[in-house]
């Protein structure tokens, strides 16, 4: 981390002390971002950025209140510092507010998480370019009627920097690189379906080989067109690696402290119990190496550790930090989770596919949203029919509906394909008598 | 003017007053930016300022600010795009994205423009100084007293959460045309979200108000009508049920339904998507997209509306589009690029989250004009299906035109009458079938006044949504069954 940076948080934490705040925390964070894209054979967009930022909580008096700035001036700082005194006095008091207590910030793990390139500065323009190029070569490579390509390939470098007063001091350094191709084709009936394959990594050796990422993309896209509607049922669904952590964000969503607290989430006092069937084991792995949620420790500065979330069906740990744990009278654990990890199966989708006679392969999530409160959900499903164990006729514009309470239970499957390029590491997923609607 | 200062009758000189942005400075980037040969390049300015207050458990117990300071340069080649910002606004900072976003174009350099000048635009909201502060004094004590009011209501209620915010952004936009605008854009939020417990069930509830207008928004009437929506919603949820599946007639309550709209016919006639080819209106210009009934804007100019804009993030004045008239297709929603793309005028509708992104073009306050019918008659003409009165999240897929949207309350319809309360239940259509299907339109039409936020590729900026009373004939409903 650039010492200048380093030294504004280390300025700011002791001016809101000496201006009376009785615990700050700072944090300094700075990214280099760079993305291209072609569209059909031609530079479309370059966009390139160096970005800077503070943040910091102020305590005062049991009071606590949180500000964000990209002004990095020190006047403008300054005088940010007094705008939140002053708007921190102004608060009822809440004893819950305040630093975690230093024991959590102990035995932080140091091992390497691998999520830092150090040839990240050596990528040049021109090799981007090649890359963005190579994609659309792979995705004209598979015939079909192509109406455009356009492909992506963006990366990153992030540093970071928290100081708390109560004695913990952080950093963070990690790099990462993207790559896209979505491909429109024209379909008879004049709709123009649009599919992508897209892959990431850490570190640049990682990335998969951009031709077939290209191709892939084409592929998904042709396998759209001719969808169709099938009528109500109730069926099995694989649900892909795509789109199974969709599903699954609605679930973990109402794991968080805050929606335990505010009684928002249906999964409230079910620590201990059966939410869903022996298949269903969700653990969250801070130490995953080169995974794109890996870290030493958190928001709240607590120290990472590997933790189940669920185990065998059973609810183990929530997502609590610092302050709802003490709203709800209960040890942290972390606020937020990390890389997300559903131990694979050791079926590939294939094999998955041709252990269901009749059902449906759902490959997206189309909107949709569920009650947190209740758990009733209702998505729209994007995907394939599924007839003898084979795949069908691509189906589109129906809905998926059901309970969060009970569809875990259904959960009879799990994949071996836990999907790569996102800090959800979820596989393809298997779930028996679930209710679509069509027609 | 060739230099130095800025004008100093207009309010632009506010750059120049808080971070020294001249005349000057501007040429030098402008310069800078098309020193590779762009054919045109613009610069955009902008400082927010955001308050944010929240209550939880009876007390007003948080609290933020956020200062967003940058600018973004962006610089044209035909319909090549380079960009760069720089949250410093120190010369050599600003230098440096104009020479990042310069290597988009590689030929000699273009000249930049002799003289700048101010363009007066007509204003729709209340433009300075708004909500560059929140008077505490007045919010703090407004928000225990709606918290104390929320559980007066109704004994049922266990949790009240409210969280207000109010913002200032001031934005500056320079082009290689020698065009200045400015504009200083409002913007205030409040939320509410209650818990109701009975017996061992319990439901929440939602409900939001945002404006570009000072506190005097928030008076009794609106207030009261806030309170009462959202107890009586979360009421109902204790003997709503969800709805059977299938197709069957929706009818569309009048107001934040205008998400159909939205979703279904909006961001397909975002002209970027057309011009690449890839939206499915991309051959439609002219021809029948709707039922005749069905005429559809989008509009920057309701006063005070949360997605109106004075100015686009490029500069044009906002401006009322007629996209759909009878159901014939008029006009896409066009950003700078696109327009020079189609020969036509911009629609002003080249907006961007921040200064850290390109504009796009993307919707303002979308709305269907309202029709002949009344909302009696339209729930009196269907025999079996559903009346939906809120509405969540939404999406589409703009190349095959299948939209959804989230229904989180509304009542069954059965023999022209409302009969039981329906929650959670997706909807799922295809854009161009259903506004086919649009067979009847209330007189009633209403523009919603939530906090909504459009998301494209990343970036949110606010809009929001009309719509009277409609009846669609047939929609694929996410219910329970068969």
């Amino acid at each position: 981390m650039n010492r200048d940076l380093k030294n504004l948080a280390q300025q700011t934490l002791e001016t809101a002390l000496s201006s009376g705040a009785h615990e700050v925390a700072v944090w300094v964070s700075k990214k280099r971002f760079i993305s291209l894209e072609v569209r059909d054979g031609q530079l479309d967009k370059i966009q390139e950025s160096f970005s800077s930022g503070l943040a910091f909580s102020l305590y005062v008096d049991g009071r606590s209140s949180t500000h964000h700035t990209s002004d990095l001036r020190w006047d403008s700082l300054r005088w940010l510092v007094d705008e939140a005194m002053s708007l921190t006095r102004h608060l009822d008091p809440d004893p819950c507010k305040g630093l975690a207590d230093p024991e959590l910030y102990r035995d932080r793990p140091a091992n390497d998480l691998g999520i830092y390139d150090g040839g990240h500065e050596d990528l040049d323009t021109q090799t981007r370019l090649e890359l963005a190029h190579a994609l659309e070569t792979g995705a004209r490579e598979v015939t079909g009627p192509i109406i455009s390509v356009t492909t992506n390939v963006s990366d990153s470098m992030g540093e970071s920097y928290r100081l708390h007063s109560n004695g913990f001091e952080g950093t963070r350094r990690s790099t990462s690189y993207w790559m896209n191709a979505s491909v429109s084709v024209q379909d008879l009936d004049g709709r123009k379906p649009m599919d992508w394959h897209m892959a990431g990594a850490r570190v640049f050796s990682d990335l998969p080989d951009p031709i077939s990422v290209g191709a892939s993309a084409t592929k998904r896209a042709l396998a759209r067109l001719g969808q169709v509607r099938l009528p109500s049922s109730k069926t099995a669904i694989i649900l892909g690696n795509r789109a199974a952590g969709h599903l699954l964000e609605q679930f973990v969503g109402v794991m968080a402290g805050y929606a335990l607290y505010r009684e928002r989430s249906f999964l409230v006092n079910m620590q201990g119990k059966q939410v869903g069937s022996s298949h269903f084991t969700l653990c969250d792995d801070p130490l995953l190496y080169r995974g794109f949620g890996s870290r030493h420790y958190d928001r709240d500065g607590i120290s990472a550790r590997c933790r189940n979330l669920v185990e065998k069906g059973i609810l183990k740990n929530y997502l609590i930090g610092v302050y709802y744990g003490r709203k709800l009278g209960r040890p942290p654990t972390s606020g937020s989770a990390s890389n997300l990890v559903l131990p694979p199966g050791d079926k590939s989708s294939r094999e998955l596919i041709a252990g269901v006679s009749h059902g449906l392969f759902i490959d997206k999530l189309m909107g949709g949203n569920a009650n947190s409160t209740a758990g009733d959900f209702s998505v729209g499903i994007v995907g394939f029919e599924i007839d003898q164990g084979r795949i069908g006729r691509p189906i589109g514009e129906m809905n998926l509906s059901g309970n969060h309470k009970d569809l875990w239970h259904r959960l009879v499957a799990v994949g071996n394909d836990p999907y790569p390029y996102s800090s959800w590491r979820i596989p393809s997923l298997v779930f028996e008598n679930v209710s679509i609607s069509g027609t | 003017m060739q230099s130095g200062s800025l004008p100093q009758s207009v309010p632009s000189a506010y750059f120049e007053k808080q971070f020294g942005i001249t005349g000057e400075t501007i040429r030098k980037l402008l310069s800078e930016a098309l020193s590779k040969g762009g054919d045109y390049a613009d610069l955009y300015f902008q400082h927010l300022v955001a308050t944010h207050v929240g209550l939880e458990d009876s007390s007003v117990n948080r609290a933020s600010k956020k200062i967003d300071l940058g600018v973004g340069i962006r610089v044209l080649v035909g319909d090549q795009t380079g960009y760069a910002f720089s949250e410093s606004l120190e010369l050599g900072a600003m230098l440096g994205a104009a020479r990042t976003a310069a290597a988009i174009a590689s030929a000699g350099a273009a000249v930049p423009p002799k003289r700048l000048e101010g363009r007066t635009i007509p204003r729709h909201y209340e433009s300075e100084g708004v909500w560059d502060a929140v008077n505490l004094e007045r919010v703090l004590p407004f928000l225990s007293d709606l918290d104390v009011r929320a559980r007066e209501r109704d004994s049922l209620v266990r949790k009240v959460i409210l969280s207000f915010h109010g913002s200032q952004k001031r934005i500056l936009i320079v082009d290689s045309q020698g065009r200045f605008s400015f504009d200083c854009q409002p913007m205030t939020q409040l939320q509410i979200s209650i818990t109701m417990k009975k017996g061992g069930e319990k439901q929440s509830g939602n409900h939001s108000l945002a404006a570009r207008r000072d506190f005097g928004f928030y008076g009794e009437a609106r207030i009261e009508k806030m309170l009462s929506c959202v107890t009586e919603r979360t009421r109902n949820l204790f003997d709503a049920k969800k709805p059977p599946s299938g197709e069957m007639p929706v009818v569309l309550g009048a107001g934040s339904s205008g998400i159909l709209l939205h979703e279904a016919i909006g961001h397909g006639l975002e002209a970027d998507f057309n011009r690449k080819g890839t939206s499915i209106f991309a051959e439609s210009m002219g021809k029948e997209v709707a039922s005749p009934e069905v005429t559809v804007v989008d509009s920057g100019i309701e006063e005070g509306l949360r997605g109106s804009i004075n100015i686009d993030d490029e500069g044009n004045p906002g401006q009322k589009t007629v996209l759909v008239e009878k159901g014939v297709l008029r006009s896409y929603l066009h950003d700078h690029l696109s327009a020079r793309h189609y020969h036509v005028s911009p629609t002003g509708n080249g907006r961007r989250q921040s200064f850290r992104h390109a504009p796009m073009p993307r919707m303002r306050n979308t709305y269907m004009l309202p029709g002949p019918h009344t909302q009696e008659e339209i729930i009196g003409n269907v025999s079996r299906g559903l009346y939906c009165i809120t509405f969540g999240n939404g999406a589409v897929d703009i190349g095959g035109g299948d939209y959804t949207f989230y229904v989180k309350t509304g009542f069954l319809i059965e023999d022209g009458k409302l009969t039981a309360p329906i929650k959670d239940v997706n909807l799922i259509g295809n854009g161009p079938e259903s506004l086919r299907q649009i067979s009847m339109v209330a007189d009633d039409l209403q523009l919603d006044e939530s906090s909504w936020a459009c998301g494209k590729e990343g970036q949110f900026v606010p809009v929001s949504l009309g719509q009277p009373t409609v009846l669609v004939s047939k929609v694929t409903v996410g219910g329970v069954g068969p």
